[in-house]
Parts: structure tokens; C-alpha cells; sequence
């Protein structure tokens, strides 16, 4: 699979403990996942945001991720820094969505 | 078990563990068994700052406006990290490195240590410039009962793995009487010091020095003291680093990859590391009432800085696998991520975004008065 054409991506759904979050929009380039997240109000803590304290540290349920710098932390397979990564594919952290700003969803609705 | 500064056993020190190997002999670096170490080292050396770039001129005008109860909570936030600083700057040194076995390591231990030695440089700086006689600041730090209190607990730790490896290099494993009192030695017990020193200095960088960050951080929010804030600033990103390291370690420990013995010890210790840490929480709170006995300040006050205390306890316990003490809460003070975010720190003063440098650079307030004798 090392075709050179371009490949329309999907777009990744971040998802918070299996809970939708938020469809991942490339246009915003410069957004790392936990500016992202935090605009969302998921609870997640930070310090450097730079990729070298691991304070932001989180484990992930499924998917992967991509990173924008190097982080200096050494992680294990099911984690990652949001702090400087974008999502790679569907996307599921292992974060509480207390508090967070969750999408309406049609069946919850009902429910 | 003598200790040599040189031990001339050949060995290839990726196949030893981080500690109670052999020691290290060549100082090599092209092979490496942890290169997360070397990251640290790198990064450390490219955060490398001299506190006399700082200017801190401004700070005596603010310091001498400030009512009493606020002078007293900035001294008293000033002699604590002075404090911390001093115990940082020589421990990691003289505890560690004589039972450090990876060359990668022994050189982040002797960085880190180093980079703490120009946090108590800056001390220095900052009184030097606040107050007429530093000496009263800097000598009641050991009489100061609050200040004691949490610096005979900090020590302790280290000061009992100190003692153990002395006795052990010097005689070997064996119970023995020290100074009137039994002393058992065995390699078992020295690890389980050394597990228990590395938490307690993982407590005091992750939570005692954040309650102190965030006492000079809450001045700066309100435009006061900048130049001690911008201090402050580069030292809490040397720190971040710091506890990164010792956080890598602690789980290289509990993994017991690295040494297995070290694995069932860091279990065996789980519920000491525990109160350890509630301890250090604890003690923070206490002094949390101490700096504000007298008043608080706007932004900042005793019940503020409580909740900090537990939310930050909370959030590096998580980090080195141990239950959660205290309620899950959002972070009481959203400021301090604007403060600790390294990408607002910058060094160049001309880059810089604290007001204190600009202010007094131009004078921008014009007079018509002033062109009065001009003549076109």
C-alpha cells in the first residue's frame, strides 16, 4: 500500500470511553489533540504542553495517533501525550467525559 | 562491598540495572540501556539559564508597597523553595550516584543536581535585591519551626539511604551498632530506602515546589513581583523535567524489568508510598494555613491553595500508579497553565511578555511642555 495518490482520509471521531466527542477536523492544522480536547472541556491535565513533563499523559482504548514533535517520555503502546499529537484513525481515550462539552446524540435523545 | 571510583572489572553496563550494579567505570554514551536519560540531558542543557538575566529591579519598589501579611507570605513562599533548592542541590549527588550502575543515568543524576544548584543561585538574587540584609532571610530558615518541620521529614529519607550505603560500603551486609542504636544491612533494605527516597523526592518535586510555584505565580498574576515570577518561570520548567525523570525511574522500578528484586519491593511499599505522599500533601496544607495566618491575598487564600494541594497530590499519584487520596476535581487554579506552559517562557528579554521590562524602558507619557523651546 505505498501508492503515491492521495487517498481521501476520513475524518477521526475522538471518542471519550467509547462516547463520541467530536468529528476531527483537519483544517485546524496548528490544534493538537489537547487543545482540542480542552476547548471541548474534557478534563485532562497539562503543565508543559510541549511534550517533555508527561503530565498530559493518556491511555488509549483504540486507534492511534500521530505526533507533531518528538515527546521526550517514555510511553507505553496504549498511550500518548496530547499534548503534541493529532489523531491518526477513530480515536478512543480513556478519559472521563464529566464535564465535557458531548454532542447531542439522536438515540440519547429519545432515550 | 568497598566503594571504587573506578572499578576496573570490565562489564558492559546495558546488562546492569539503573542501581546496585557494578558501578560505573568509562563514562561512555554510545550505547545506552534507558536513552530516555539522555533525552533529559540534552533537553536539560538547552533550558540552560544564568538567574542575573532576569532583572528583578522593579520587585523592590513592588516588594516595599506590599501591606505586611503579603510581605510575610512572599518571604516566607521565598525561604521554603530556598529550602527545597538547597536539600535538591547536593542530594541526588551524594545519595544516588554512589549506587548508580548506568553511565546515561549517572550524568542525568549529576545534570539534574546541577540545574538546581543555579535554582538556589537565584534565590540569592532575588533577596540580594528585595532586602537590605539577606541574612535575615536566609538564617531563619533553619530556626523557622514551619519550615523545619517539612525539612526534617524531607531529609529523612535521604538521610537514611546515605547512612545504609556508608555502612554497607564500608562493612559489607551485617546488623551492626551505630552510634548506640542497631543497625540491620542487607542490599534487600538498601533498595527499599532507595524506593522509598526516590518517591519522597518525587513528592517534593511534584507537589511541594507546585504549592510554592503557585504562591509566586498568584503575585505575578496581579502585575507584582514579575521579575521573581519570571525566575520562578524557569524554574518550573527545569523541574518538569526533573519529574519526569523521577517519575521514568519510579515505574522502571515497579516494572521490575530492570531488577526484579526492586519489583517486589516497590509492592511491598505500596501502602508506605502511599502515606508518604498523603504525608507530603498534608504537611503542604499546614503550611497552606501558615502562609495566610495574617490575611490572604486577591486570587490566592488558604482554601484555594488546599484545594490545589489535593488536586496536584491527586494528579502525580496517578502518575506513579498509586490510588487517588482525595475527591477528582477540576484544577482550582486555571492560571498556572499559563505560567507552566514552556512555551511561554522565553529568555531573551526583548521577547519577553512580563510587563516589567517594558515598563521603564520608554517613557511615552509627553508633555506639550516639552517642545516649548523648540524653534522651526
Amino acid at each position: 500500500m505505498s501508492s503515491q495518490t492521495l487517498i481521501f482520509k476520513k475524518r477521526p471521531i475522538v471518542l471519550l470511553q467509547g462516547e463520541p466527542l467530536l468529528l476531527w477536523n483537519w483544517q485546524q492544522q496548528s490544534q493538537t489533540l489537547l487543545q482540542v480536547l480542552e476547548a471541548k472541556k474534557v478534563r485532562i491535565f497539562s503543565e508543559c504542553r510541549s511534550g517533555y513533563c508527561g503530565c498530559c499523559r493518556t491511555k488509549i482504548r483504540s486507534g492511534s495517533v500521530r505526533y507533531l514533535i518528538e515527546p521526550l517520555a517514555e510511553l507505553a503502546p496504549d498511550e500518548c501525550l496530547p499534548c503534541c499529537c493529532v489523531p491518526n484513525d477513530d480515536l478512543d481515550l480513556e478519559l472521563s467525559c464529566n464535564g465535557a462539552e458531548m454532542p447531542l446524540l439522536r438515540e440519547k435523545r429519545h432515550a | 562491598m568497598a566503594y571504587s571510583i573506578f572499578c576496573q572489572t570490565p562489564n558492559d553496563a546495558t546488562r546492569e540495572p539503573m542501581f546496585f550494579g557494578q558501578a560505573v567505570n568509562v563514562a561512555r554514551y554510545d550505547q545506552q540501556k534507558y536513552e530516555l536519560f539522555e533525552k533529559l540531558i540534552e533537553k536539560q542543557l538547552s533550558f540552560f539559564w544564568r538567574p542575573e538575566e532576569v532583572d528583578v529591579s522593579r520587585d523592590k519598589i513592588d516588594f516595599a508597597q506590599l501591606p505586611e501579611h503579603e510581605k510575610h507570605i512572599f518571604l516566607s513562599n521565598l525561604k521554603y523553595q530556598t529550602l527545597l533548592d538547597s536539600i535538591q542541590g547536593r542530594s541526588p549527588n551524594v545519595a544516588f550516584l554512589p549506587l548508580v550502575s548506568l553511565p546515561e543515568l549517572e550524568t542525568w543524576i549529576e545534570t539534574w543536581s546541577f540545574s538546581e544548584t543555579i535554582h538556589s543561585r537565584s534565590y540569592t538574587h532575588i533577596i540580594r535585591n528585595i532586602v537590605n540584609d539577606p541574612s535575615v532571610v536566609f538564617e531563619d530558615i533553619v530556626v523557622n519551626q514551619e519550615i523545619l518541620k517539612r525539612a526534617t521529614d524531607i531529609a529523612d529519607y535521604y538521610d537514611h539511604l546515605i547512612q545504609l550505603t556508608q555502612v554497607y560500603h564500608l562493612h559489607g551486609e551485617g546488623v551492626f551498632t551505630i552510634a548506640g542504636k542497631q543497625l540491620s544491612v542487607t542490599s534487600r533494605d538498601i533498595k527499599k530506602a532507595l524506593y522509598l527516597c526516590m518517591m519522597s523526592v518525587n513528592a517534593l518535586e511534584a507537589i511541594r515546589f507546585y504549592v510554592s510555584f503557585a504562591c509566586s505565580f498568584a503575585f505575578a498574576e496581579r502585575k507584582l513581583m514579575e521579575g521573581n515570577a519570571k525566575i520562578i518561570r524557569l524554574i518550573a520548567r527545569d523541574e518538569a523535567l526533573h519529574l519526569n525523570g523521577t517519575q521514568h525511574i519510579i515505574n522502571l522500578m515497579q516494572a521490575g524489568r530492570d531488577d526484579a528484586e526492586m519489583g517486589e519491593i516497590a509492592k511491598e511499599c505500596h501502602q508506605q508510598a502511599y502515606e508518604l505522599f498523603l504525608r507530603a500533601a498534608e504537611q503542604e496544607k499546614d503550611w497552606a494555613k501558615y502562609l495566610f495566618k495574617d490575611g490572604s491575598m486577591i486570587g490566592l487564600n488558604e482554601t484555594i491553595l488546599i484545594q490545589y494541594v489535593e488536586y496536584i497530590t491527586n494528579q502525580r499519584m496517578k502518575a506513579v500508579n498509586l490510588p487517588l487520596p482525595y475527591p477528582e476535581r477540576s484544577n482550582p487554579l486555571p492560571w498556572m497553565k499559563n505560567w507552566l506552559e514552556s512555551d511561554a517562557v522565553q529568555v531573551a528579554p526583548q521577547e519577553v511578555e512580563v510587563s516589567s521590562y517594558l515598563v521603564g524602558q520608554i517613557d511615552s507619557a509627553v508633555d506639550e511642555n516639552e517642545f516649548s523651546d523648540f524653534d522651526l
